[in-house]
């Protein structure tokens, strides 16, 4: 892959939940986490869901930063942003697991 | 001798030099950050000693010295000013030790794919050295032909920003290097790196990996 300075990022946050916190979280995620992810450059581009097991649902947040630049400026106002460090570790007491995958555009598609 | 990376607000480039013929001293260079560092006092100074370098003639007592036990570098000799960067981290405690070398591999494997590294070495810090406050754990330098290079293709590659940089971001659940950490990048006139590890006795052949 080559650098561009343009390379939109693909950033896709995967929570998977007991499915009777899915709704509450959500709530919590729209009202404390979305907010200040706007201000940080983070695109909100969707939501989907689909059931991970029998009792759980995997949330899948896609999201979409300018560049790498805009990218690392981010990670840097939610390092130094407390509701952020705690949102993730009130998700995290409750998921069953996390990932977040952090990806380029093609280059055809910057 | 022991490699150090030292932090202090100011240099005085005539006591560097001065430092350079001492006796007990193997290497060294200093430059104030440049702009865009982060996490600094306002320069660094690379130095190879075995005395405490806070003995030294010159150097600040309020200086923090950072001891350096050097697992992996390579050399790319080239002539002529160049930009030295210095990434000082701290792995979170805890971390499996198993982790922690996985982190390690990642980033040795940056320079295979981010052509403007020139010389670079990956070092644990010298717990047996170090000030017992000091909490980090491992420095990541390298040098660039110019500014560029560390500004442009070093930050702009996607190997670092999709795949490296998860041990770093707080949001992925993959991270173990703690948010403070001090980006700092200074101009050289000549090789640090190389003349540093010719110096030390834990400088490595070229091309060193774990």
């Amino acid at each position: 892959m080559t650098t561009d300075i343009d390379r939109r990022v693909h950033i896709v946050d995967h929570v998977v939940l007991p499915a009777a916190e899915v709704g509450p979280w959500l709530d919590r995620w729209r009202t404390t986490y979305l907010p200040g992810a706007q201000v940080r450059g983070m695109q909100h581009v969707g939501i989907a869901q689909r059931y991970a097991g029998p009792a759980s649902v995997e949330v899948r947040v896609d999201w979409e930063v300018a560049g790498p630049y805009a990218f690392y400026g981010m990670r840097g106002q939610a390092a130094a942003d407390p509701t952020v460090t705690r949102f993730w570790a009130e998700t995290d007491a409750l998921a069953t697991s996390r990932d977040r995958s952090v990806s380029a555009a093609k280059e055809d598609d910057a | 001798m022991t490699r150090w990376v030292l932090l202090t607000a100011t240099v005085d480039q005539e006591q560097v030099a001065a430092l350079a013929a001492h006796p007990e001293v193997g290497h060294s260079s200093a430059g104030a950050d440049l702009p865009g560092s982060v996490g600094g006092r306002g320069a660094v100074w690379d130095l190879v000693t075995d005395a405490d370098p806070r003995s030294l003639p010159g150097v600040p007592a309020d200086a923090e010295a950072v001891p350096l036990v050097t697992i992996a570098q390579q050399d790319v000799p080239f002539d002529g000013p160049r930009i030295k960067r210095t990434l000082l981290l701290t792995v979170a405690d805890g971390t499996p030790d198993e982790v922690v070398r996985r982190f390690e591999q990642d980033t040795i494997a940056m320079p295979d794919h981010i052509s403007t590294i020139r010389s670079w070495a990956l070092s644990r810090v010298d717990t047996s050295l170090a000030d017992a406050s000091t909490r980090r754990t491992h420095v990541w330098e390298q040098e660039f032909v110019d500014a560029d290079g560390l500004n442009g293709e070093y930050l702009l590659h996607p190997y670092h920003w999709t795949y490296v940089d998860n041990w770093f971001d707080p949001e992925s659940p993959r991270h173990i290097v703690e948010p403070a950490i001090a980006h700092l990048y200074r101009a050289a006139a000549g090789p640090v790196l190389l003349a540093q590890m010719s110096a030390s006795s834990t400088g490595r052949p070229n091309a060193s990996r774990p």
